[in-house]
């Protein structure tokens, strides 16, 4: 969390995330390269260098998707979200090398542009089976440099979280552009069943973990209640423990119901970071903490302490006896509602 | 589940200095066992690979030839190797390439034209390329070749087989026989069109004889006719003729053209007729 930007605003977590991941990405290359040249000497070094790239990307890819789901089930895994977008840009870098290589070998020095050659050699655009898989794999890499380029908090805050949130759920139609890059390169040409085999069950993985992170949010939102008057009842105060928060889903809208100091107050459950889901965080130093990437903001106004200029929407929440009763009305972010005492 | 949260309580904030303990643990353990699953992948993946073309490109080292250059039916070289039992005069064909993916013919011909015409002398100096008894070479410019004193006659190929046909692959033979690896197939298909229609001579990979040099009725090296077959798995039909060390298959270029279309037309017809029996 920074009042003003920085390229990388350095931490004592980011940089062991840094030395991890870049320990874990010489180590892959190594031992990829390593194996190959001694099992078949007769490789050439351009073949090791697109080679591992490809597969390196493709794993951390794998990774990456698997983080946001993991993390939802299961907040353990929070600290490799933390630094996720580090991975990320990682990762575009080595598929980039990849797609660099690529082109220079594949379709440079020859009769047209390079990049024209990719789309007009093979054209075989009516055949599933021969269709130009290079093609996929430069959409991909398009949709990660996007991604890569935007992964910095000024965009985040200059294209709006919602605009960024959309560009960056693209990584989905990547990751798919990149399963048929593989399908319908590579494996074409391989005879080993590995790559399918392994190929299918990264694509099982990600999807079984987004299916069940889903489901969960899923099973999270059908306690909606019916909004009858201005109030309606959400839970009784014991069923939220200090200085956490209950979820409720009102009207579609996910609110964050923080117990602190004997008292109670509601703001928006979406982070305005990254959407993260605030009331998944705890009360840390009188400020609600988001669980993702630690913003912060007061519970009873739904601002972020200064310098400091993120708001929420907040709500009014009372206490009758030990219920606990919220107007699932939002005021403006960032406006000031007199919290529920606990008696 | 007790061991992935030693305490409930615990909870993360990226920026302080240290993470939690019980949260550090877990992830510690966590970090390892993706490495070791990362490990084991990278050396899994490197062993499963197709074997490579044990063929050679010798990039960046310049070799001088001595030989006879011709521009008909490919551009080509005949180093002369000794005499056979018979006598007769053996040659080893080196086939002439360009930088990249570009074929000779231009620089070929402009010697040629300012020598004594083909199948004059002369010394070459570029980069060798070859595999399965096969050899290139790449000659980056015309003031690579020098035209010394000597001369042979053209030797026409000698025809074999009047009708004759075979199943393989077109492909590229400056890739095919040592500067890719691989230089065949799916992967390398757009790379073997750009070499083909830059003027590099496709050759036929399959049959008895290997490969084969394919040319037209008129002897004609066929070229970017064949652009929408490359890597595919195709028959052709033709004669078959000896030339010093290869084979040539000299077609019907119509063929070609009735080939392309014809196989388009009956894989749409066979998608088209899987989507009716579908739909049924």
């Amino acid at each position: 969390m920074s009042a003003s930007y920085q390229s990388i605003l350095w931490n004592r977590q980011k940089k062991i995330y840094d030395l991890v991941l870049v320990c874990f990405v010489v180590a892959y290359i190594s031992i990829f390269i390593t194996t190959t040249a001694v099992l078949d000497p007769d490789v050439t070094q351009e073949t090791l260098i697109i080679r591992s790239t490809s597969t390196l990307a493709l794993l951390l890819l794998h990774v990456i998707l698997c983080i946001g789901p993991l993390a939802r089930l299961n907040p353990v895994f929070l600290p490799l979200l933390y630094n996720r977008r580090h991975l990320g840009v990682t990762m575009f870098f080595i598929g980039a090398i990849h797609g660099t290589f690529s082109i220079i070998q594949f379709h440079s020095l020859g009769n047209i542009n390079p990049i024209l050659s990719l789309f007009l050699s093979n054209t075989h655009y009516e055949s599933f089976i021969k269709f130009p898989f290079e093609v996929f794999g430069f959409f991909a890499l398009i949709i990660f440099f996007l991604m890569a380029i935007t992964s910095h908090d000024f965009w985040l805050h200059n294209l709006s979280p919602r605009v960024w949130k959309t560009l960056h759920m693209f990584v989905y139609i990547a990751y798919l552009s990149i399963i048929l890059h593989v399908m319908l390169g590579v494996i074409q040409y391989e005879t080993s069943p590995v790559l399918v085999v392994l190929l299918a069950v990264g694509f099982v993985a990600v999807t079984i973990l987004h299916l069940a992170a889903g489901r969960r949010e899923q099973l999270n939102d059908r306690e909606q209640i019916e909004v009858k008057n201005d109030f309606v009842k959400v839970c009784n105060i014991d069923d939220i423990a200090d200085n956490r928060a209950k979820v409720v889903a009102l009207n579609g809208e996910r609110i964050a119901i923080f117990k602190y100091s004997n008292k109670l107050s509601a703001i928006s459950n979406v982070c305005k970071h990254q959407n993260g889901p605030l009331g998944e965080g705890r009360i840390v130093d009188g400020c609600i903490t988001c669980p993702w990437h630690g913003y912060q903001y007061l519970p009873h106004n739904g601002s972020s302490p200064p310098p400091f200029k993120e708001k929420v929407a907040t709500y009014d929440v009372k206490l009758v006896g030990k219920e606990v009763w919220l107007n699932p009305v939002a005021y403006p972010d960032g406006t000031e509602r007199e919290p529920a005492t606990i008696n | 589940m007790k061991k992935w949260f030693p305490d409930r309580n615990e909870f993360y904030i990226g920026y302080l200095p240290n993470a939690p303990d019980g949260i550090t643990r877990v992830i510690r353990k966590v970090i390892l066992l993706l490495g070791i699953i990362s490990i084991c992948l990278a050396a899994l993946l490197a062993w499963h690979q197709k074997k490579f073309s044990p063929a050679n490109f010798e990039y960046g080292v310049n070799t001088d030839i001595e030989g006879f250059i011709f521009e008909d039916p490919i551009p080509h070289v005949l180093i002369p190797l000794g005499r056979d039992q018979l006598g007769q005069q053996l040659y080893q064909t080196v086939l002439l390439v360009g930088f990249g993916k570009s074929g000779s013919q231009n620089a070929i011909h402009q010697i040629l034209k300012s020598g004594h015409g083909p199948g004059s002398k002369a010394r070459l100096n570029g980069s060798l390329i070859y595999g399965d008894g096969k050899a290139l070479i790449q000659i980056d410019k015309v003031s690579d070749i020098t035209l010394i004193e000597g001369q042979i006659d053209h030797v026409a190929a000698v025809q074999t087989d009047e009708s004759f046909s075979i199943t393989g692959e077109i492909v590229d033979p400056k890739c095919y026989f040592g500067v890719m690896k691989p230089g065949e197939g799916k992967a390398h298909r757009a790379c073997a069109i750009r070499c083909i229609a830059g003027g590099i001579p496709p050759v036929f990979n399959g049959g008895p004889d290997g490969y084969y040099l394919l040319v037209d009725e008129s002897d004609k090296p066929i070229s970017t006719e064949v652009a929408s077959i490359v890597g595919d798995v195709i028959t052709l039909s033709g004669k078959r003729m000896h030339w010093h060390d290869w084979t040539i298959l000299q077609i019907d270029s119509r063929t070609i053209d009735e080939l392309s279309a014809a196989k388009r037309w009956r894989e749409n017809l066979l998608a088209f007729e899987q989507g009716m029996t579908q739909c049924n």
